[in-house]
């Protein structure tokens, strides 16, 4: 069966094609909600309710892009995740030092093999973390384009069904998000020659 | 930084051409800006270090299989049971300020009426009984008492007496003296007045019915 006949059994009720949609969709849609959320429990807990709600509403996708469709109820939900996360804020669970910063160093918090990674790893690692910090760190608006854009590789269109909006917003948005990472990335010196080594080629598109 | 030179029609433009998603003509104008406008070379740099690199995030994996089972899927059908919900809480807020409106007149119109004259009080009551006792006298009259003309030919020379008088009360449904049986003025001033729900009743009422309404409206907005 297409994907097109799975929706259409799924429009009629039948659960088992609903499901065979889930397993294909599942793990994009974690991924985006891991990447907006930033917080393993929160996406899980997201994309359940993504499922369900597009199980709910199933009877009104009228054709176009599933994958749009789908992710149109993900981002919600996550939207959704983040205002109730602002309603009831919670304490992180990084450790404070006496000023109440951020303690990046403690000893509990160090990765077990960060021992024995050698330097290029070391350095990968850190990007990482840097580079899902500075995400974090955006308006939830931006942080959710540069998601289905940049770590998605979704086209504008697709990208601008899914958040709802027209494609002049979306380039908005993804100008703005990106101006904000690389003023984020500032704070990390160190690493923006691995950050520049990422792409060593010339101009793409 | 970039952000000074350009403007945020060019950054657009820009991210656009980053993303491949300028058409051929405009992809290569702004090609040119990027080859030769030192501003906008590193402001393409910037850019396109920050998508590479979002780029190069690990992909997550889903921790779990999300299929929903039957129970979950028949479980929830929030969206029709919640506008329910709304709906059924706007209809007791509605109901409850008209059981309030109701409280309010009554009430006043209670006031109203213990703050009354007192000839006024008394003579509403007198009327009711009068007319009752004026319809029992008609009820005697038919059962046995003799038509006007009989009576005038049994009891002969107070024949033209008895008529004057029967002119003036041709109807004897007007007369106002009160037959013994009936309730006389003083028991009428004594009359409860007109019946009302009790102040505990009307709270009650309203409890009740806030209640409802915080109850409805909590279910149908809840998340």
């Amino acid at each position: 069966m297409t994907e097109a006949e799975w929706i259409r059994a799924a429009q009629g009720g039948d659960l088992e094609a609903f499901n065979r949609l889930v397993l294909a969709y599942q793990d994009a849609v974690y991924n985006v909600a891991y990447r907006i959320l930033g917080e393993h429990a929160a996406a899980e807990d997201a994309t359940q309710e993504t499922f369900l709600r597009a199980w709910q509403h199933i009877r009104r996708y009228r054709g176009g892009s599933w994958r749009g469709w789908l992710f149109r109820i993900a981002t919600n939900a996550c939207y959704d995740h983040l205002r109730r996360r602002k309603r009831r804020p919670t304490v992180p669970l990084e450790p404070l030092d006496a000023e109440g910063d951020a303690l990046e160093d403690a000893p509990w918090l160090a990765d077990a093999n960060s021992q024995v990674q050698p330097e290029a790893e070391a350095e990968r690692a850190a990007l990482r973390q840097a580079l899902e910090r500075c995400l974090q760190e955006l308006p939830p608006a931006q942080r959710a384009a540069l998601v289905l854009v940049d770590v998605e590789a979704w086209p504008y269109a697709e990208a601008a069904q899914a958040l709802g909006v027209a494609l002049g917003t979306l380039k908005s948005r993804l100008a703005r998000g990106r101006l904000r990472m690389q003023a984020c990335l500032r704070r990390f010196p160190e690493l923006l020659g691995a950050l520049a080594r990422l792409n060593p080629g010339g101009h793409s598109s | 930084m970039s952000r000074a030179n350009l403007s945020a029609r060019e950054l657009r433009l820009l991210t656009a051409y980053l993303d491949g998603e300028l058409p051929a003509g405009e992809a290569a104008r702004v090609a040119q800006r990027v080859a030769n406008d030192p501003a906008w070379q590193e402001a393409y740099a910037h850019m396109r270090a920050v998508k590479q690199g979002l780029r190069a995030l690990p992909r997550e994996r889903a921790p779990r299989a999300f299929t929903l089972r039957a129970a979950d899927a028949a479980a929830r059908r929030p969206a029709r049971a919640r506008w329910g919900y709304r709906w059924a809480s706007a209809a007791a807020l509605m109901l409850l300020l008209l059981v309030f409106a109701g409280d309010f007149l009554s009430h006043h119109m209670l006031l109203a009426a213990t703050s009354a004259p007192p000839q006024a009080l008394s003579a509403a009551p007198v009327e009711q009984p009068a007319a009752a006792s004026a319809k029992a006298a008609e009820a005697a009259v038919g059962a046995g008492t003799p038509t006007p003309s009989a009576r005038g030919e049994a009891f002969g020379p107070a024949r033209a007496e008895e008529n004057a008088l029967d002119a003036t009360t041709s109807a004897p449904a007007a007369t106002p003296t009160p037959t013994p049986t009936m309730p006389s003025t003083p028991s009428a001033a004594t009359a409860p007045a007109p019946p009302s729900p009790s102040p505990w009743g009307w709270r009650l009422v309203e409890g009740v019915l806030a209640c409802l309404t915080v109850v409805l409206a909590f279910l149908g907005w809840r998340r």
